[in-house]
């Protein structure tokens, strides 16, 4: 069974009214693997304080993206992968980010971003993140983000790939379970895609996402997704920059059922 | 439809608005008296106007105010900005600027447990100090609670000296340097504060320090 995948990056209002490019930036990937279909998916957000934060999102997203492909290619299975190693593609990226930096002639808090990573496979899935953002795992009807995304103290405030205690602010996880929907979400979405009373995903919200994308074809449905994301009912409540990427293996029955 | 339409039925969460929130200590002793006080009511107006103009900033931004002559009140509870209405402030008596800095830090601090308490996330508070004159109160431990607030980012605190305002003290009771507004245009700054919190309402993570030290623009100097 292998991946049906969607992403797209769009700039929120605020941005285009300064003139500000999106500073988000997403990568996905479905890997031809021996043990079975794997799914790198990638999105980053570069920091509003961050002079060249477009750059360090999509350094960010090539570099966790190259990490992970590279890593998973010389297993035969994902089973034997640990938090350690998605600490290392982690800690791998920002390399990239400094060295970039350093050859654009800034400082790495220029490249600044949040970085949110998933790897999976048939049986087993990684997830790596740091800062805010979410990554949102389901079935049909449920929809549980991996990690809970709780700001420090005031809710501007986040960590970046660039941070210089990347180790103690990254979160790892691995999940043995089976699911069939993967989300990633930039912050600009997480106050819309979020319960926050429940602490889960808002069915209302992954669902009539997830629907059409079993049932059709991915590249039909890009547009659409670039139109939903820029949207006025989406606006009214954020104007920050928005990226959503999906991703469905799709083991159950076509859904006639949207609610 | 549904072909052309595929994400038509998607519907978003509704969650509360994180809170920004902003205490305004104001000097209404005896020599803000005639046009100053006249034109810090009107400014406060402008302030509130200026604030609901902006969805987010309504939803989103809190306004207590705590006024010093004679004696220390608060004229103004947290409301937010949506519901708030200025009070019409008079002008008598004293300056106990001291007690209304450790009034305001107090307000801050209670504001913050009920957010937490209630599960609300919110932007670093900020207290807003506008004087004409000098303490007439010991405003030392004052000082000592906003550079320990600036310290451990509790709070962003500013102050803002009219014509006639001791620049020196403020300077020692405020990490930030002190701006000293430019005549009685309390008007133009109540509208770059409402500006300014509709920007940090709305800023992205990381961004907040610089949105702050934007330019104050043409109602101050340093």
């Amino acid at each position: 069974m292998t991946w049906k995948c969607l992403g797209e990056s769009v700039a929120g209002t605020s941005h285009r009214a300064t003139g500000t490019p999106c500073q988000d930036a997403n990568r996905l990937a479905v890997l031809d693997h021996p043990g079975g279909p794997v799914l790198v998916a990638v999105v980053a957000d570069g920091a509003g304080s961050a002079a060249l934060a477009e750059l360090g999102a999509q350094t960010a997203c090539d570099a966790l993206l190259d990490a992970a492909r590279d890593a998973a290619m010389r297993r035969r299975s994902l089973d034997s992968f640990e938090p350690a190693d998605v600490r290392a593609w982690f800690l791998a990226a920002r390399e990239e980010l400094y060295r970039v930096a350093a050859a654009t002639g800034v400082e790495p808090r220029d490249l600044a971003c949040t970085a949110l990573l998933a790897v999976v496979g048939p049986g087993h899935a990684l997830f790596g993140q740091v800062g805010d953002g979410a990554a949102v795992v389901g079935t049909d009807t449920t929809f549980t983000p991996i990690f809970w995304p709780e700001p420090a103290e005031y809710v501007n405030v986040t960590d970046f790939l660039s941070d210089d205690d990347l180790e103690a602010r990254l979160l790892l996880g691995v999940l043995h379970e089976a699911f069939d929907t993967v989300a990633l979400l930039t912050d600009g979405l997480q106050r819309l895609a979020l319960d926050y009373a429940k602490r889960c995903g808002h069915p209302g919200f992954f669902g009539p996402l997830f629907a059409p994308l079993r049932d059709g074809e991915p590249e039909a449905l890009r547009g659409p997704l670039r139109a939903l994301l820029d949207s006025a009912k989406i606006n009214d409540r954020t104007d920050d920059d928005k990226t959503l990427v999906l991703a469905t293996r799709g083991r159950h029955a076509p859904a006639d059922r949207r609610e | 439809m549904a072909e052309q339409f595929p994400f038509m039925d998607l519907e978003l969460a509704s969650n509360p608005e994180p809170r920004c929130p902003c205490v305004l200590l104001l000097d209404v002793s005896t020599s803000m008296d005639g046009q100053p006080i006249a034109q810090l009511n009107l400014g406060l107006r402008a302030y509130q106007q200026d604030l609901v103009a902006d969805s987010l900033a309504a939803q989103r931004v809190e306004v207590a105010i705590v006024t010093f002559g004679g004696r220390v009140e608060v004229a103004q509870p947290f409301v937010g900005a949506a519901a708030f209405v200025p009070p019409i402030l008079r002008a008598d008596g004293d300056t106990p600027m001291g007690a209304a800095i450790r009034h305001g830090v107090e307000l801050v601090a209670q504001r913050k447990a009920s957010y937490k308490q209630s599960g609300l996330h919110y932007f670093r508070p900020w207290i807003f100090l506008i004087t004409d004159g000098a303490p007439t109160d010991v405003w030392q431990p004052a000082a000592q609670l906003v550079r320990e607030g600036e310290a451990g980012k509790a709070f962003a605190f500013f102050a803002v000296g009219v014509e006639g305002a001791n620049m020196d003290v403020l300077a020692q009771i405020a990490v930030r340097p002190p701006l000293a507004l430019k005549g009685l245009s309390f008007r133009e700054m109540f509208v770059w504060l409402s500006q300014s919190q509709r920007t940090v309402s709305q800023s992205k993570p990381g961004e907040e320090e610089r949105v702050q030290f934007q330019s104050p623009g043409g109602w101050a100097s340093l």
